[in-house]
């Protein structure tokens, strides 16, 4: 085994589930680190600094919630979660303690690899000063410097709301943004509950851009949760 | 509020007042005789006392009548008949007299009270019946139990004129032990019992077998009353009665009709978990069982094979299972809508993006509206609503031809199409393929549902104050139209 590959942390009190996910991530090169629960979990993320933490919202011996918070008062390590369907609030939730990304339960392996490999091209948790100043896919070009965007090489001409969220959204590439996250950075903590401002902003957001919201190659929409800006691979 | 109503009128009653009014009439009959005694023979006179007599005895009682025909004929005797000045009874004519006198006053007298006497019942008659009317109306109107008993006190305190109060129905003695005897049914003619209860006055309220409590008023109530309004108390308390077995006989009625659709909802959801549950896990451990054993003999082809067989059947059955959850979360009325602004787009490229994920095979043609239209709804459940449309459409269409979803807006309404060019509905079932377990009951054809995916396609649409319905169509394959109100466009933003 290559032992400089990632190395990625499971949290979960289901065996088979830990099994499938060991061989399936070792399958793709990663080393693996298991839990069955709580606990174990954070011990291991202390003393083995895993490069990614997968981490299950129902153990047997804490929530998983109180996990992520401990975790994240000495670790940013990127954390995905697992989650079951028709828990839109508890994603919501866990995405704004700190959490980067999740995968509902039952899951296919291509989803969780294609989360993993945005979450670890991100690593550590990228903040404005360290992303690339500039998004050039041969289409769409953001300049985040100068503050344009243009699409097949005419600007496109977007007002500050929709630049804005434009931006935000490139800046965590591959990853979910929840929508009260893009709320409260874009229009300020007032207006997290104003979900028709952003509903709008992307609907012209799209509009300019040309992009389908039935087969979006950039803005894709978590239901439930947030967008998510899409990167090359993961389209 | 507190004096009974009057239904007995005072000019049935003897009073003083009426002697000296009769006294005051003779006198004055004895007046106007004394004036005429110049000119009239004695016989005339005693027409002028008659006189009196008569206009005594049509207003007032039969005994001051005869009072006044004595008095008359005493004066008569004593003033006009000879010999003058004596009270001696000394002819035939002085008997004659009195005899008339008399007659006259008691025949009037008869004849008046008879009249006012049916005018007051005819006033006590229409002012029972008024009351009777309005109880009953209000009866009719009260909802439930406690508002026919609200009711009934007020109606019953407002007629006896003291406070009424309902007594439920003691349940220790409920059912057959009621037959005894201080139970009996309230009669038009039974006195009020108040021997045994305290002096109170206790009116059961009973219809046939049933007991339905009773109407208690305080000791000396009933002694207050009388006859009359002890009756229409009485009448009032069997109107009340029947009241309150046509509110339990409702109330019945609906407990069986529940009670029946569970029933019946339990056997369909029994027979849907074995088979519809079962079929998908079969298959699983079928092909997991052979691939244990005979792996190394298999050819790699037929190893992913069973591979996937086992894949879809564990998706198959998790979407199953989804709908067993979204029922039991219809059926207990705990679903809480978690309204959000969402663009209607999104909705349906949500649901489209499961659907192909499940059916990758499957032709799947969109037609989404220009602009953005914002619909304020629970999106998970409007998601899941057009995903099981989406999904029987899919299992019905045959391969290689297109499902189509057309999304429009019309008259403040968002449509959502689904059509496919499938076997069809025929129009006799279109209503009831929404109904729960549908396709169970007509057994294996459907095959490849619970029967449960539409009717919770309906109860969330239906929870947004939306519709799902069947389109006539054009008759190839089924057209479902999925209608949702669209809210007023929230303010907007700069």
């Amino acid at each position: 085994m290559n032992p400089s590959a990632p190395r990625v942390l499971v949290i979960d009190d289901e065996m088979q589930i830990r099994r499938f996910l060991d061989i399936g991530l070792r399958a793709e090169g990663y080393q693996v680190l298991q839990a069955a629960n709580a606990a174990e979990g954070l011990a291991l993320a202390a003393t083995q600094s895993p490069d990614l933490v997968i981490l299950d919202l129902g153990l047997p011996d804490r929530e998983g919630h109180e996990v992520l918070a401990e975790l994240r008062q000495w670790s940013a390590v990127p954390v995905l979660m697992l989650s079951v369907r028709n828990a839109e609030s508890e994603k919501v939730r866990a995405l704004d303690n700190g959490a980067n990304d999740y995968v509902t339960k039952p899951f296919g392996m291509q989803e969780l690899m294609a989360r993993l490999r945005a979450l670890l091209r991100h690593h550590p948790i990228a903040g404005p000063a360290d992303m690339p100043p500039l998004y050039d896919d041969g289409q769409l070009r953001v300049d985040l410097v100068r503050r344009e965007v243009s699409l097949a090489g005419s600007e496109v001409a977007l007002t500050r709301k929709e630049y804005a969220v434009l931006a935000l959204l490139l800046r965590h590439a591959g990853r979910v943004v929840s929508q009260q996250q893009l709320l409260r950075e874009v229009w300020g903590a007032t207006h997290v509950q104003d979900t028709h401002y952003l509903r709008i902003v992307i609907g012209r957001l799209r509009q300019k851009l040309g992009d389908d919201p039935g087969a979006p190659r950039w803005l894709k929409t978590e239901p439930g949760v947030g967008y998510r800006f899409l990167e090359g691979q993961d389209r | 509020m507190r004096d009974p109503l009057p239904l007995t009128p005072r000019v049935l009653r003897v009073r003083a007042t009426d002697y000296l009014f009769a006294t005051a009439v003779t006198l004055l009959a004895f007046a106007v005789a004394v004036a005429a005694d110049r000119y009239f023979s004695a016989a005339n006179l005693s027409l002028i006392l008659l006189t009196a007599v008569l206009a005594v005895a049509i207003r007032k009682p039969m005994a001051v009548a005869v009072y006044t025909a004595v008095l008359c004929f005493l004066g008569d005797n004593f003033f006009f008949t000879p010999p003058r000045h004596t009270l001696a009874i000394d002819s035939i004519d002085d008997v004659l007299a009195i005899g008339l006198f008399l007659i006259v006053a008691l025949v009037c007298s008869r004849m008046a009270t008879r009249l006012s006497s049916q005018v007051v019942s005819l006033q006590v008659a229409q002012r029972r019946a008024r009351t009777l009317l309005q109880l009953g109306q209000q009866l009719a109107a009260a909802a439930d139990t406690a508002a026919i008993r609200e009711v009934a006190t007020l109606a019953l305190t407002r007629v006896a004129g003291a406070t009424a109060s309902m007594r439920p129905a003691d349940p220790s003695r409920s059912g057959p032990s009621l037959s005894e005897p201080s139970f009996s049914e309230p009669s038009l003619f039974s006195e009020p019992r108040a021997a045994d209860q305290g002096g109170e006055w206790i009116i059961p309220l009973r219809v046939g077998a049933h007991h339905h409590g009773s109407v208690v008023f305080a000791s000396g109530v009933a002694r207050d009353l009388n006859a009359d309004q002890r009756e229409l108390v009485l009448t009032m308390t069997q109107d009340i009665a029947l009241a309150l077995e046509r509110d339990r006989l409702a109330q019945e009625l609906e407990q069986s009709r529940v009670q029946g659709e569970t029933e019946r909802l339990r056997n369909a959801l029994l027979s849907s978990v074995s088979h519809d549950l079962r079929s998908p896990l079969a298959s699983m451990i079928g092909a997991a069982d052979t691939l244990a054993m005979y792996e190394a003999q298999l050819p790699q082809d037929e190893r992913r094979q069973l591979l996937q067989a086992i894949l879809h059947e564990g998706q198959r059955l998790d979407r199953y299972i989804q709908n067993l959850l979204d029922m039991t979360r219809l059926g207990h009325g705990t679903l809480k809508l978690h309204r959000d602004w969402v663009d209607a787009t999104e909705v349906v490229v949500a649901a489209t993006d499961r659907l192909r994920r499940f059916f990758p095979e499957l032709v799947l043609q969109t037609v989404l509206p220009h602009d953005t239209v914002l619909l304020y709804v629970h999106p998970a459940l409007i998601e899941q609503a057009l995903f099981n449309v989406l999904e029987n459409a899919a299992h019905f269409s045959p391969p290689g031809e297109a499902v189509r979803v057309v999304v429009s807006v019309a008259d403040e309404q968002l449509l959502i199409d689904v059509i496919d060019r499938g076997p069809g509905i025929p129009p006799d079932e279109r209503a009831r393929i929404f109904d729960m377990f549908h396709s169970v009951s007509r057994g294996d054809r459907g095959g490849k549902g619970t029967g449960l995916g539409l009717s919770i396609c309906r109860g969330m649409i239906g929870a947004h104050g939306g519709s799902v319905e069947v389109l006539p169509g054009d008759g190839v394959g089924t057209s479902m139209r999925i209608t949702l109100p669209l809210p007023p466009a929230p303010e907007t933003i700069a």
